[in-house]
């Protein structure tokens, strides 16, 4: 008994002492990343724009220029992602720690020229979080990084709640790293990330808020397309991307503002007798009104309910049409993941016709609006 | 008994990499949880009458008391071994998941003195510990699997068997070749009361079920992307999230730690037993602390760096020690003992 507890003494010693013992980091010793933003310079050089709390001025009490601000902007060079990183170390004396980042912003020319170096450091960096948000920067990433949105703001958290619900359309466009990849890497899919951009405040002109401006869908063949908001709407409802929307229909009642509460959509793939594939889009949303603000809303009869709800149904189904005429049946991009699915379920018949280009696919889109009322707007009046 | 052989299965679950297989697809990983369960049953039919028979010690013992010295010996380098190159695997996980930037050789030595300490208690403790770990772990993957589930796609997955039969048996008998645990079956026979060879079956049962279930899972959340990563479950863990809860991975790590722990300590005390008994020793600290330093040097032999590990369990060393201490020493042994019992016979 002795023997074993004299033998607890060094492990006890080693339990106190021993997380202070070798290389430990200190919390302060870190460089806490809260976006990062890759370019490439005209000279084929990878610049990094780090945005970072400036864990420096608040530690010193420092309140010069920056020092109301909660984050800092720093700029880093490199031949490739890992060598610009390796540069905050020896720059700033800090050692990044990406577990908090919450997006990486790809510039215009690196998405085009470089995607693959551009991701390579973060789907091996063991701190960097799989699910972190992925976004293209129309022009250079830095100047959503850079941007100033304000003192006491981190701008890293503003494009990411911008990205999980867009005002306009109150759509999310949040696509995480590892489900880009998953579909780059996949050689059924087309991957797609949301395009970002900066535009004018419209109270204070100074100020370049960041904005979606639609999705950049990657093919297959290496060719990249953008798609506006219309489009991409219907992009992230079908794929589950998103599961709020807002729709805007007119009716000869009037306009109605329906939001979604629930979207299911079930792709059901079949093959008739000429083993060609067959997929049929079923989707059922249900929207809520919520008759706010309005008086002769009140005054909705269930007939214009229904109406308004076919109608719902009959501009979505048309914009899902438009958007698989455009992309899937006129450019070959497979959005809908109808390939993926079809050589799941038919997975002799897929190996044969995977040599052609397109799989000659006849697709149907059904849609279900059912809309309920919920008044709670008025209820809180 | 089942319980300590479902954490020592698991802890592959844990640590599956993804093999060098190009022809090998994301749907075949589902599937291979039963091809192994079945193939490793198949591998595993020398050693039932090993087992019924009182176990390898005994039926050594019948035939030569010099043949169950080396046989002992054999087994007791296997199992330090296993041992190695699990704590090889703890080791690689630290370095290259947990904390990549810290001392994991204070951090091994730590894990391998509470292993020996284990060890050392004997097998009824590690056995205790592995029971109230089973249901706490069992609790914890259901919960990531439940959390898991939100982001499954089944568009992710590609068919099983899409480029034929032969990826998913290549890799179920890799993947069986690395089971020592039916050679641990003929040392431990003697030691555990009730329905022995029903509750191995039943552990190994239980990890094919629960390793289908989370293959299913990584292929559909993470599809392409979960075979670019080193630690595929892991990987599973980081994106899945409840709520405000958003580091699941904190649950598979602390789990992991203590699998690996179990594993480690099951076959410290398997190989030290099994000399104890083959030697007519007792044996003391020292000679456990022997044992866990072969371990220890093993561990820093293997796993200087992933490709090093890598290159290691993909031998065919590896197979080779397989073959030989599950199914050709357990067949040589039961043929051996029916020669002498059929001599024996025949001079009475």
């Amino acid at each position: 008994m002795k023997k074993y507890l004299l033998s607890l003494i060094p492990l006890f010693l080693l339990l106190l002492f021993g997380c202070s013992a070798g290389n430990t980091t200190e919390i302060n010793d870190r460089l806490i990343i809260e976006a990062i933003g890759i370019d490439i310079t005209g000279k084929d050089d990878f610049r990094i724009t780090v945005q970072a709390l400036d864990s420096i001025s608040s530690g010193s009490g420092d309140t010069s220029a920056n020092g109301d601000n909660i984050t800092r902007s720093y700029c880093f060079y490199g031949d490739t992602v890992a060598d610009a990183i390796s540069e905050i170390s020896a720059k700033t004396g800090l050692i990044p720690l990406f577990s908090q980042m919450r997006i990486i912003l790809l510039g215009e020319k690196v998405v085009r020229e470089k995607l693959n170096e551009a991701l390579d450091y973060f789907i091996r960096e063991n701190t960097a979080r799989n699910d972190v948000l992925i976004a293209a920067a129309s022009g250079e990433a830095k100047d959503i990084t850079d941007a100033d949105l304000g003192s006491n703001i981190i701008g890293g958290k503003i494009v990411e709640d911008i990205l999980y619900s867009d005002i306009s359309g109150n759509i999310s466009y949040a696509v995480p790293l590892y489900k880009f990849i998953s579909r780059l890497l996949s050689d059924t899919d087309c991957a797609y990330c949301p395009l970002m951009s900066t535009i004018a405040d419209e109270v204070n002109k100074e100020f370049r808020m960041p904005a979606v401006s639609g999705l950049l869908i990657f093919g297959n063949d290496g060719n990249i397309i953008f798609v506006g908001k219309e489009q991409s709407k219907t992009v992230l409802l079908l794929n589950g991307v998103s599961d709020k929307a807002l729709f805007t229909v007119k009716t000869d009642d009037g306009i109605f503002s329906l939001r979604t509460a629930d979207i299911k959509t079930k792709i059901k793939i079949t093959a008739d007798e000429n083993d060609m594939p067959f997929i049929q889009i079923t989707r059922s949303i249900k929207c809520d009104l919520t008759e706010y603000e309005s008086k002769k809303n009140m005054s909705i009869s269930e007939k214009m309910i229904q109406k308004a709800a076919r109608q719902c149904a009959d501009d979505i189904t048309q914009a899902d049409a438009e958007m698989l005429r455009l992309l899937y049946y006129e450019s070959g991009y497979d959005i809908c993941r109808t390939n993926a699915l079809f050589r799941l379920k038919f997975p002799k018949l897929y190996k044969l016709s995977a040599h052609k280009k397109n799989l000659p696919v006849q697709t149907t889109v059904t849609v279900n609006v059912t809309i309920r009322r919920t008044g709670r707007e008025i209820i809180k009046n | 008994m089942l319980a300590i052989l479902f954490l020592c299965r698991i802890i592959a679950l844990f640590t599956f990499i993804t093999p060098d297989n190009k022809n090998f697809v994301n749907g075949d990983k589902i599937i291979l949880p039963i091809v192994f369960f079945f193939m490793c049953l198949l591998f595993s039919l020398p050693v039932i009458p090993i087992v019924n028979n009182g176990g390898m010690q005994a039926c050594a013992d019948q035939i030569s008391k010099k043949y169950s010295a080396v046989i002992s010996v054999f087994y007791f380098c296997v199992f330090i071994w296993t041992a190695g190159i699990n704590a090889s695997r703890f080791s690689l996980f630290i370095g290259s998941v947990m904390f990549g930037n810290e001392n994991r050789l204070l951090m091994l030595f730590v894990f391998l003195f509470a292993c020996t300490f284990a060890a050392v208690k004997g097998i009824e403790p590690t056995g205790r510990t592995a029971s109230m770990l089973l249901f706490l772990l069992i609790a914890s993957l259901f919960f990531v699997g439940i959390n898991a589930y939100g982001n499954f796609d089944k568009a992710d997955i590609i068919p099983p068997f899409y480029n034929g039969t032969s990826p998913v048996l290549a890799v179920a008998f890799h993947s069986v070749t690395r089971t020592l645990e039916a050679a641990a079956l003929m040392f431990m026979c003697d030691k555990v009361n009730g329905k022995f060879l029903l509750s191995s079956l039943g552990g190994l049962a239980m990890f094919s079920v629960t390793a289908c279930i989370f293959f299913l899972l990584i292929a559909g959340v993470t599809g392409a992307f979960g075979d670019t990563q080193l630690f595929q479950l892991y990987t599973l863990t980081t994106v899945s999230g409840f709520g405000k809860i958003e580091r699941l991975d904190t649950i598979i790590i602390g789990f992991w730690t203590l699998c690996a722990f179990i594993k480690t300590a099951f076959f410290i005390f398997l190989a030290v037993n099994t000399v104890e008994n083959s030697f007519s020793f007792k044996a003391n600290g020292l000679f456990y602390g022997c044992s866990a330093a072969a371990v220890f040097i093993i561990t820093l032999l293997t796993s200087a760096s992933s490709s090093v590990f890598s290159n290691i369990i993909s031998s065919p060393f590896y197979e080779g020690i397989f073959v030989f201490s599950v199914s050709i020493i357990p067949t040589v042994t039961v043929l051996l003992n029916k020669i002498k019992n059929h001599k024996r016979k025949l001079n009475t």
